[in-house]
C-alpha cells in the first residue's frame, strides 16, 4: 500500500514542480490537469471516494477547460513569459 | 525575478511544517488512527431508528441514505451546502460581470473558430456518455459516491463540449432561469423542513428501506436540485469566458 | 515510510510548491495555477486526516450487516474537501476572468513589475 501510494505521489511532486517552472502556459495547463488526475487517484487510495470523483471531474476536466477558454481570449502577444 | 529566497523558504515550509505535522504531539492528534465519527458510523449509533439497526434494509431511520458523505452533505451539515452552492453563485456572477459580454446580435458572427473534424465526429458520442453518466451519478448520490457536485460538473462538460464543437452559445435566458429556480427549489424544500419538522433542511419525508434507489426521498430532491444548478452555472461560466467582447478593455468602468 | 508520512510530505510539498510559484513569477496566470496548486495541497492534508490503515469506504453496502465492525473513514473531512474543491472551482473561474481583463487592459500577463518595465497600454 506505502509503495502505491508512493508511485502516486510521485507525478503530483514533479508534475507540480513542472507547473511552476515550464515557459509555456499552454503545457502548464495541461499539466495541471495531469496532476489533479493524479490527486483524484490518491484520493482513492484514501478511501475518499466521493472527493475522488469530485477531483477527477472538477480538476482535471473543468478546470483545465476554463483555463484554455481564457487562454483562448488572450492576445497572442500576451501569451509569452518574458521575465522568467 | 530573485528565486533562491521563494526556493529556500518553500523548502522551509516543508521541513519545518513536515516535522511538526510528523513527530511528537501534532501526530498523536491528528494521525492516530482514531476516527470517532466514523467508528460512531461503523458501531451503529450515528444514523439509526428506535430499533437500533441499521443496515441494508432497515427503515425509518435518521438519515436513510447508504452513503454516509452524503448524509453528512445533506443532513448534517446542510446548511453548509447551502452556504457552498451561495458562494458558487457569486463566484460565476462575479465572472459574468467582470467580463460584461455585450449582448450580440442573433446571427452576427461569433469569432469562434471552426471546430476539427475530431471534434465534430467524437463529441455527439463523448457528449451523450457524459450527460447520462452525469443524471446517473447525481440520482445515485446516496447509494454511490458522487452525488450532485460531481455529477452537475459533469453534465455541464458535456455541454460545453457541445458547446465547443457546434460553435453556438446556449440560451442564456433558459440557462439563468433553470440556475434561479434550482437556487430557489434548495431554499423551499429547506422552509418546508422548517414547517414539517420545526428546523430548517430537516429531511421531512421517510420512504423506502436503506439501500433502495426510492429511499431518502428529501437527499434524492436536494442532490437533483444542486446538480441542476451547478450545471447551468458552470456552463453559464464557461459560456461567459467564450463570448467576451475583443474591445471590452477599452471601456473598463 | 508509511502511509501518513509520504502523503503529507506530498501535500506540504504542493503548498509550498505552489507558494514558490506565486513568489517567483509576476505572470497572472501562472499565478492562478500556483494558487491551485495550493488548494490542492491542503485538500490531500484534510482527506488524509479521515483515513486510518485497513478502512472500509464510509457506504453502508451489503457486507455492512454481517461482518464485524470494521473502521469506516471518517466522512466529515470528505465533505468539507467536496465543498473545497467546488469552490475552488468558481474562484478559479473568478480569478481567469480577471487574468482575460487583464490582459486585454494591459496587452500582456505580466503584473507588479516597477513602472518602468512594463508599458501600460491605455
Amino acid at each position: 500500500m506505502t509503495w502505491l501510494v508512493l508511485l502516486v505521489c510521485l507525478p503530483i511532486v514533479v508534475g507540480a514542480v513542472a507547473v511552476v517552472t515550464l515557459r509555456d502556459l499552454l503545457s502548464a495547463i495541461v499539466v495541471e490537469g495531469v496532476v489533479s488526475l493524479a490527486t483524484a487517484i490518491l484520493f482513492v487510495f484514501l478511501g475518499a471516494l466521493d472527493v475522488a470523483i469530485t477531483q477527477a471531474v472538477v480538476g482535471c476536466g473543468l478546470t483545465t477547460a476554463v483555463f484554455l477558454y481564457a487562454w483562448r481570449r488572450i492576445p497572442e502577444k500576451a501569451r509569452e513569459v518574458s521575465h522568467e | 525575478m530573485n528565486k533562491l529566497l521563494p526556493a529556500l523558504v518553500s523548502l522551509g515550509i516543508v521541513s519545518l511544517l513536515g516535522t511538526f505535522l510528523l513527530t511528537g504531539p501534532a501526530r498523536q492528534q491528528l494521525f492516530s488512527g482514531r476516527s470517532d465519527l466514523g467508528e460512531a458510523f461503523s458501531r451503529r449509533d450515528v444514523n439509526q431508528n428506535a430499533t437500533g439497526k441499521l443496515g441494508p434494509g432497515s427503515r425509518n431511520l435518521e438519515n436513510s441514505a447508504a452513503n454516509t458523505v452524503t448524509s453528512i452533505v445533506l443532513d448534517y451539515r446542510g446548511f453548509d451546502t447551502l452556504g457552498e452552492v451561495t458562494v458558487l453563485f457569486a463566484a460565476v456572477a462575479g465572472a459574468g460581470l467582470i467580463l460584461f459580454a455585450r449582448r450580440r446580435r442573433e446571427g452576427a458572427a461569433a469569432a469562434t473558430m471552426p471546430s476539427s473534424l475530431i471534434l465534430k465526429a467524437a463529441s455527439p458520442w463523448i457528449f451523450l456518455f457524459l450527460f447520462v453518466t452525469g443524471f446517473v451519478i447525481i440520482l445515485h448520490g446516496h447509494l454511490t459516491p458522487g452525488g450532485g457536485f460531481p455529477g452537475g460538473a459533469m453534465v455541464a462538460a458535456g455541454l460545453v463540449l457541445l458547446m465547443a464543437s457546434a460553435g453556438h452559445k446556449p440560451s442564456g435566458k433558459r440557462i439563468h432561469a433553470v440556475e434561479a429556480l434550482a437556487g430557489f427549489a434548495f431554499v423551499a424544500i429547506g422552509v418546508a423542513g422548517v414547517v414539517l419538522r420545526g428546523s430548517f433542511l430537516a429531511h421531512f419525508a421517510d420512504m423506502g428501506a436503506l439501500g433502495d434507489f426510492l429511499s431518502a426521498p428529501v437527499t434524492i430532491l436536494l442532490y437533483l436540485v444542486i446538480g441542476l444548478k451547478v450545471s447551468a452555472e458552470v456552463t453559464n461560466a464557461v459560456s461567459t469566458l467564450e463570448h467576451v467582447e475583443e474591445d471590452g478593455g477599452k471601456e473598463a468602468p | 515510510m508509511n502511509v501518513v508520512t509520504v502523503v503529507t510530505l506530498s501535500a506540504l510539498s504542493l503548498f509550498a510548491i505552489g507558494l514558490y510559484g506565486i513568489w517567483s513569477s509576476r505572470n497572472v496566470l501562472r499565478w492562478i495555477l500556483a494558487v491551485g496548486l495550493m488548494e490542492t495541497g491542503v485538500n490531500v492534508f484534510l482527506v488524509l486526516t479521515g483515513w486510518r490503515p485497513g478502512a472500509a469506504v464510509p457506504i453502508i453496502t451489503r457486507a455492512f450487516d454481517t461482518a464485524q465492525p470494521t473502521p469506516f473513514v471518517d466522512p466529515v473531512p470528505s465533505a468539507l474537501v467536496l465543498t473545497s474543491i467546488v469552490i475552488g472551482l468558481g474562484t478559479t473561474t473568478l480569478a481567469a476572468a480577471l487574468a482575460v481583463r487583464h490582459a486585454l487592459h494591459h496587452g500582456t500577463l505580466e503584473c507588479g513589475a516597477e513602472p518602468e518595465e512594463t508599458e501600460v497600454q491605455e
